[in-house]
């Protein structure tokens, strides 16, 4: 849910008495490859006499089947949530919460034609845990709740997603920001979509600073040009021309502290509808690309999915004799709260067309539209700045330095050494602040197409030199030696 | 029997827009049409019918369209263009959209985008 949506429902639900209270809310579904998730479109209040307070609270039938018929019209599903002001973590189900809850499933159920979904409020630490009602019987427990806001908090359900061991080579990272922290930021999963210079660098280090689960997104494959900022990436890579998910895979495996670690590749493009569904079993995403449609995709994603996407980029400027006039790095997390890629002058829309049109790649067409042929100008040496901004961003977003969330948008220029913080707000007309929390009621900026598809199906059918293959083999024997060294 | 297809949510909340906008739109085949009054150039006062692929609209207003259809007696002087999608005797053309101000709706954008655009077209039939 959005931080706003939370703020609304915890005003509501945690009194001044300190008696439990009922309320009422909607939710939309954002359907991924594996994982389903509720997210909270609107609040309906309670009207006068529509629910009883007297210690346990109660709704009456007249408010669940008003806020059911509300829920109808609005094709969404229908939400019942109650507090407990004394409750703290991930809250189980009293007996009278258990028939409450069961008593009205079928009416929701009927009405709305999707399942009832459960919440409950810990009022001590502000903590959420949430069920479906599929059947009368019993419920199936969500694994977490998150609220999505510049501070991104996750309620975990330690049953469904246990906290990991913490290990002798995470001493140092636990003891920056504690255990709680650590418990909480190591469960998250993680996509890095684009595993290029920056990706594969934020990979790594996702992965060493503990995080179980990361998933890495990118259709193309090492070429030779990419070695001088593939940090990591060897020749050998680039001679058999392999996936870039490939090879962030085994970076990222040998730079993981997790006890378990978790490494998914998809070699897939974000702008395709596998993509955006394989995108859509995330927690927290970084948009490592710099094409105009898949930043839109990911753009979309931040809003209409609530999950926080951390974007960045850097820009190198050259004299006309090829010195360095400049550079500016930028990073920016993509939450409501904060400006959308667009508002923030970080992504043109008309730019979008021409690149699902392919016409960013024509030559001809660029010549006759008068427009710059696109940056080519990167340095190994400043993108580890990109990642480091980047990654300093999901430091803010999930463990609140200072008791703060993320900043605002960040700009770095190189020349003068200065770190400027934007100023731009979110437009009144924005399509993608606008959309936020549409989940499956998108509109859709991805499109089926099968040329990044021809790219990987080519790639599998290749066939190396024997030179290389004997190379491969032998390489593969020493990282699975050296990965079972203590 | 009608082999009209429905159209899209996308493509009806492109035709609401722009007609609130105050350019009333409607579908023509793989097209839709509406007319813009020109405010400079050789075309200034003149209503001229204008269009823009279906296709286009997709996603809309996620992501705007690009080619301006428009018909063949009107020309620039330099610009990309060809017959995709258009009406026998019409030709589109392509204008970098620059769009990133979200404090306008975007139908109203796209319609000043193609006002200037207009404005430094050369016309033959004005």
């Amino acid at each position: 849910m959005a931080g706003e949506v939370a703020d609304a429902m915890r005003t509501h639900l945690i009194r001044d008495d300190g008696q439990e209270d009922v309320l009422i809310a909607t939710y939309v579904l954002s359907t991924g490859d594996e994982r389903t998730t509720a997210l909270l479109k609107s609040v309906i209040h309670p009207s006068e006499g529509e629910r009883l307070v007297h210690g346990n609270a109660s709704f009456t039938s007249g408010y669940v089947l008003r806020a059911s018929n509300q829920a109808r019209a609005l094709g969404h599903g229908l939400v019942l949530l109650h507090s407990h002001p004394r409750g703290r973590g991930w809250q189980g189900l009293s007996q009278m919460d258990h028939e409450t809850e069961s008593e009205y499933e079928r009416v929701a159920r009927s009405i709305t034609k999707k399942p009832l979904l459960g919440m409950t409020l810990g009022g001590q630490d502000t903590s959420w845990s949430a069920r479906f009602w599929f059947g009368k019987a019993a419920p199936t427990w969500a694994e977490s709740v998150r609220t999505v806001s510049p501070r991104f908090a996750v309620t975990w359900n330690d049953k469904i997603r246990p906290v990991p061991n913490m290990t002798n080579s995470q001493e140092r990272t636990v003891s920056s920001w504690g255990e709680r922290a650590q418990g909480s930021i190591a469960r998250l999963r993680v996509l890095v979509v684009g595993t290029g210079s920056v990706g594969l660098d934020v990979a790594q280090r996702l992965a060493a600073t503990g995080i179980a689960t990361v998933g890495l997104m990118d259709y193309d494959a090492v070429e030779t040009v990419n070695l001088d900022r593939m940090i990591g990436a060897t020749r050998l890579d680039a001679a058999l021309g392999r996936s870039k998910t490939e090879v962030a895979a085994r970076l990222t495996r040998s730079s993981a502290t997790a006890e378990s670690f978790d490494v998914h590749r998809h070699e897939l493009s974000i702008t395709d509808p596998v993509g955006l569904q394989a995108a859509l079993d995330y927690d927290v995403i970084f948009s490592c690309v710099d094409r105009p449609w898949p930043r839109a995709v990911l753009n979309a994603i931040a809003y209409a999915d609530l999950i926080p996407v951390i974007d960045g980029g850097i820009a190198l400027d050259t004299f006309p004799d090829h010195r360095m006039r400049n550079g500016i790095w930028r990073s920016h997390t993509l939450v409501p709260g904060r400006p959308c890629m667009v508002c923030l002058g970080q992504l043109v829309l008309g730019d979008v067309a021409l690149d699902k049109q392919g016409l960013l790649d024509d030559p001809e067409y660029i010549a006759r539209a008068g427009r710059e042929a696109p940056s080519r100008q990167n340095v190994a040496s400043l993108s580890a700045s990109v990642s480091a901004a980047l990654l300093a961003q999901f430091v803010s977003l999930t463990a609140h330095p200072g008791n703060r969330g993320v900043p605002a948008p960040l700009r770095y220029v190189l020349s003068t050494h200065t770190l400027k913080q934007s100023a731009a707000l979110s437009g009144v007309h924005c399509p993608y602040e606008n959309a936020t929390a549409n989940g499956d009621d998108r509109t859709p900026v991805v499109e089926h197409r099968n040329d990044w598809r021809e790219v990987v199906a080519e790639r599998a059918r290749r066939r190396a030199p024997l030179r290389l293959r004997a190379l491969a083999v032998i390489e593969g024997s020493l990282q699975r030696a050296i990965s079972h060294l203590d | 029997m009608s082999d009209t297809p429905v159209p899209t949510a996308a493509t009806e909340r492109f035709i609401d827009d722009l007609t609130a906008a105050g350019a009333p739109a409607r579908i023509d085949g793989d097209r839709i049409l509406y007319e813009v009054l020109a405010v400079g150039g050789d075309l200034s006062g003149h209503m001229v019918t204008t269009g823009i692929s279906v296709s286009e609209v997709q996603s809309w207003p996620m992501v705007p369209p690009h080619w301006i259809h428009l018909p063949a007696s009107i020309s620039f002087e330099a610009t990309n263009m060809d017959e995709t999608d258009c009406l026998p005797g019409w030709k589109r053309h392509s204008r970098d959209f620059s769009f990133t101000d979200m404090s306008m709706p975007p139908a109203l954008a796209w319609l000043r985008h193609v006002r200037g655009f207009l404005s430094i077209a050369v016309s033959t039939a004005a």
